[in-house]
């Protein structure tokens, strides 16, 4: 190629070449070379050699062609690309010779993978993924958090922000476009199903890029004053529900929470919102006081209820309205709150972004990420058994290979990608796995409690990435061993035929055996957790919680939908108790803020009450009314109940449970009478001391409890619980006709205690199937992994085997060499392995319900079951070794 | 190149600048003319050569082009570039400075028995 002049332009012209004109270049290096070589020839004959001489002496002369080749290619930089392709032309075409091992290799790191991709896509659904906005790209989150002197509290997410504070943002910000956004769940005349309602501004659906397709969205005037425009925009589904599509819907009246609201548009199919959960309809966030009766939001400047999102406005970007909303914010604060200080943070839209989830949420996914990692360490090293049974039959074919002249660097990189080629056909596999896992999780979630989501559990550029990063990793990983213990041996002995026995070399049957090691260890580990968090499941289904399992329903009311304020909430508590009282069936009834046998409170009380001296405790809480205690049967075990009068007077008096009298006063008889001070920072005398009663909330704070009498304000959302005999079904029965006798629009939801117990158990039972099922793919990958074990030992060995037989060994001598050989490294993996096991369970202990970490049923029962699986994974091939005719092992030689 | 002459790492890319200065060559008569010029004491062979022409070029040192040789074949012939020369004047330099300092130390009087 001919000089342009200019060095770097010729360099990159060459490169170019090398690239992409390879045929070329190949066709005028071998003329180049033939060239020399004629030359060469004519050169000898010239000097009076024989034409034969001449050709012998030059081709001496000329070395290895294809070595001389491969080093002008080397000079080129381009060989690494073209080996790389050539090795994977070259594993893709070992793979199509052996279908079944690629599948077990792929079945094991698809496994493997499939988990890691699951939980890759479950967080990063949550947390990272666009939202499904139009330019999902400029769509923003805005998390606003305020600390310092004053009181604010917020409703919903703790990053939320006041009406105030929300128009301010909105006006005064010039880099971005600011919308707000509340949820809320209404009632719909005719209509026993919640409405799922999202309260917006005016710009919060253009600004998601929606569109109406029948009527119009929100003007900015309706979303101004509060109370003052009852209109509603339905989506698209709602419309076809509720209007089997009407087009001339706009203008209709429809009545949530008693609330005629007027029809003004209806959404397109895919505007779903920029929230977790798709709402059935929008209201104006000036609506907001209907939503919640009695206690309402928008009038209040220090109750943060309004979730915000934000576009940069042209021209500006998120460094921008960062800056700006930070000094905003604060400004926001000015009026009401102007000691407090705000920080403000914008970020990518997605569901689940807010800093706090993702602070609480590292120690749970740490421990997940854990345990699927282990996993794919279970089915690398699994694999890398199967690689390095399989390197010891490629021997001849590599030693080949090396002795005409391959370099040990070049078969290493052939090797590797040929690994690197079956983990990524694995991590397909195990693609389609977690995607398929997702699409099955996803339908089980039980959408008419929690609303409809918008998860995709479809795999997006993120997902592949990811999946295709650690297929490479995997591949590596799992190859590098096997790839550099296949060329560790001499080349003699391995070109012979003996070389093809492997027999005599300790080296890979030692890493093999380490290999299966680990494979059982991490096993183990998994086995181990998941026994434990399995017992510690049925521990809290068979535990005595302190109080009565059976024969209670639990009913809740929409009061506060129905526009119930704190007075016209308890007298509807207290007429139903009575008039239910007389009802056949009924035993007992009662109420309760917090349902019975959850734990979500979480206050602070002072001990003794008189004097600053006093001794701060945390305390749960609870709310009850009269007969709380016998009707739950917790047992009181000084003083009393509240009294019908306590309650209606918001009288001063506590029952605190035995743990608190016990760690505040040091007896239950010097609690009674004695005073607290709550938080409400008022006195209250302790008029009894109930048993202490175990949560099976595991999120629960699990802390000493104090009751107070139920309040009117809470009543709104109390809960009525019932004692009853007889059948269930008959009791929900009769407690919805007493209630419709009370106020026919309420409406009553009742779930037996049972029901109960199921739903606040979910987690550990979750927690217990997860690892349950990461458990039992370490432990089919671990069993495969001693089956290919003892069976390639075997076919290896059965000359030996063979000969023993004919010395004379019985078929009982020769199982016993098999199986303990196989078994060695299990037994030394378990010891491994309940070591390690019980360091790694400590981080448990929160979800054993007082089981202790090292439960010896736990440990043994897993390592026992581990051990007979393994054995019998062992056992297999072994018996088919005994059917071995020594005759014909021996001719096979 | 011969195994009792071992070049320095640098050297043949050196003789090869070199002898392209003298005019455009292909492979073999580049081998040809470093043995003439070095009275047949230099032996390079394919094995060093083809490489090193290979690397020359892709350094842009030296460019290639197809012709015809003296016995009427197509053979590729090698020139320095312009870059190529520059290079050549460098390494020569820096050759005549190593050969003088190496000179220096092994001419040192006395201690050698």
């Amino acid at each position: 190629m001919k000089s342009s002049g200019n060095r770097h332009l010729d360099m990159l012209r060459l490169r170019w070449r090398s690239l992409f004109r390879r045929r070329e270049m190949e066709n005028e290096l071998e003329a180049e070379l033939k060239f020399h070589f004629d030359s060469l020839i004519e050169s000898y004959v010239a000097r009076g050699m024989t034409r034969g001489d001449a050709e012998r002496r030059a081709r001496i002369e000329a070395g290895i062609p294809a070595l001389l080749k491969d080093q002008c290619r080397d000079e080129r930089r381009i060989s690494l690309w073209e080996n790389v392709a050539r090795d994977i032309f070259y594993s893709l075409r070992g793979m199509r010779a052996n279908p079944g091992f690629v599948a077990a290799a792929a079945a094991a790191i698809a496994l493997g993978i499939g988990a890691n991709t699951a939980l890759f896509s479950m967080v990063y659904t949550l947390m990272y993924r666009p939202l499904n906005v139009s330019d999902a790209g400029t769509f923003y989150n805005v998390h606003v958090e305020t600390f310092g002197p004053g009181n604010r509290s917020t409703v919903g997410s703790q990053y939320n922000v006041s009406w105030p504070e929300f128009r301010f943002l909105r006006e005064a910000s010039r880099t971005a476009t600011i919308a707000g956004l509340a949820e809320a769940e209404m009632t719909r005349k005719g209509d026993p199903r919640p409405v799922r309602a999202q309260l917006v501004s005016d710009n919060l659906l253009p600004l998601t890029g929606g569109r109406p397709v029948l009527g119009r969205f929100f003007e900015p005037k309706e979303t101004i004053s509060p109370g003052s425009t009852p209109v509603v925009v339905l989506s698209y589904h709602a419309w076809r529900e509720w209007f089997a599509g009407d087009p001339a819907v706009a203008g209709k009246t429809i009545a949530l929470n008693r609330q005629p609201f007027t029809v003004i548009g209806v959404a397109g199919q895919r505007t779903t919102g920029p929230v977790l959960l798709t709402p059935d309809v929008w209201i104006p966030l000036t609506m907001q006081a209907i939503t919640r009766a009695g206690d309402p939001l928008i009038g209040s400047a220090t109750t943060g209820w309004i979730q915000l999102f934000a576009r940069p406005q042209p021209g500006q970007n998120k460094d921008a309205m960062q800056a700006e909303l930070q000094l905003l914010a604060q400004q926001s604060l000015q009026p009401h709150l102007p000691q407090r200080q705000a920080r403000a943070s914008v970020e990518p839209g997605a569901y689940m972004n807010f800093p706090f989830v993702k602070r609480q949420s590292r120690p749970v996914l740490a421990i997940l990420m854990l345990a699927v990692s282990l996993v794919l360490v279970v089915a690398c090293a699994n694999v890398a058994n199967m690689l390095l049974a399989r390197g010891l039959s490629r021997r001849r074919e590599i030693a080949i290979r090396l002795s005409i002249g391959a370099g040990r660097k070049r078969l290493i990189q052939q090797l590797l990608t040929e690994s690197v080629m079956l983990a990524l056909v694995g991590g397909a596999a195990g693609l389609l796995v977690a995607w398929g896992a997702a699409r099955v999780l996803l339908l089980l979630i039980p959408v008419e409690l929690t609303g409809r989501h918008q998860l995709n559990p479809s795999p997006d550029a993120a997902v592949l990435g990811f999946t295709a990063v650690i297929s490479v990793l995997t591949g590596v990983v799992f190859g590098l061993l096997p790839a550099l213990q296949a060329l560790r041996f001499d080349l003699t002995p391995a070109l012979k035929t003996e070389g093809l026995d492997g027999g005599g070399r300790s080296g890979p049957r030692r890493l093999q055996n380490a290999l299966i090691g680990v494979q059982v260890a991490v096993c183990l580990i998994l086995l181990v957790n998941a026994g434990l968090l399995l017992r510690g499941f049925t521990h809290a289904l068979n535990m005595d919680p302190g109080q009565r399992t059976t024969q209670l329903l639990i009913t809740s009311f929409d009061l506060r939908q129905q526009q119930y304020d704190a007075d016209r909430s308890s007298r509807f508590l207290n007429t139903l108790r009575e008039n239910l009282k007389g009802t056949p069936g009924v035993i007992g009834v009662t109420a309760s803020m917090v349902e019975p046998l959850y734990d979500q409170c979480d206050r602070e009380a002072r001990v003794p009450a008189a004097g600053s001296s006093g001794r701060k405790l945390r305390i749960s809480c609870d709310s009850v009314a009269p007969d709380y205690f016998s009707t739950t049967g917790i047992r009181l075990l000084r003083g009393r109940e509240f009294t019908e009068a306590e309650m209606r007077n918001q009288a001063a008096v506590a029952i605190v449970d035995e743990r608190f009298a016990r760690e505040a006063f040091g007896s239950s008889d010097q609690a009674i009478g004695a005073t607290i001070r709550l938080i409400d920072n008022a006195d209250h005398q302790v008029v009894g001391v109930a048993a202490a009663v175990r949560p099976l909330d595991i999120s629960g704070s699990g802390l000493p409890r104090v009751y107070q009498p139920l309040r009117g304000i809470e009543s709104q959302q109390a809960k009525l619980v019932v004692l009853y005999a007889g059948s269930p079904g008959e009791m929900e029965k009769a407690i919805r006709e007493a209630a419709a006798k009370v106020d026919p629009t309420v409406t009553a939801g009742t779930k037996r205690i049972e029901e109960s117990i199921q739903s606040v158990l979910i987690p550990s039972r979750l927690a217990a199937s997860v690892a349950g099922g990461l458990g039992t793919l370490a432990l089919i990958l671990a069993s495969t992994g001693v089956y290919g074990l003892v069976a390639f030992a075997i076919s290896r060995r059965r000359r030996e085997v063979g000969i023993r037989m004919a010395l004379g060994a019985s078929r009982g001598d020769v199982l016993r060499l098999v199986i303990w050989q196989g078994l060695k490294p299990v037994i030394a993996g378990s010891l491994a392995g309940l070591a390690l096991a019980a360091l790694a369970s400590q981080a448990l202990q929160a979800m054993l319900f007082g089981l202790s970490p090292l439960d010896p049923l736990a440990f043994v029962g897993t390592a026992l079951l581990l051990t007979a699986m393994a054995a019998a994974a062992a056992l297999l091939p072994a018996w088919s070794a005994l059917r071995i005719d020594p005759a014909i092992t021996l001719r096979v030689q | 190149m011969s195994k009792s002459m071992d070049l320095l790492q640098g050297t043949l890319d050196l003789l090869i600048l070199k002898v392209l200065a003298l005019g455009p060559m292909h492979g073999y008569g580049v081998s040809l003319r470093i043995a003439q010029l070095s009275n047949d004491g230099l032996q390079v062979q394919q094995g060093s050569l083809y490489p090193a022409l290979h690397r020359l070029e892709q350094q842009a040192w030296i460019a290639s082009e197809w012709g015809i040789s003296d016995n009427n074949r197509k053979a590729k012939f090698y020139s320095l570039t312009v870059a190529g020369r520059r290079q050549l004047r460098l390494e020569s330099a820096n050759w005549a400075r190593v050969s003088e300092l190496v000179g220096m130390v092994l001419s040192a009087n006395g201690s050698e028995r």
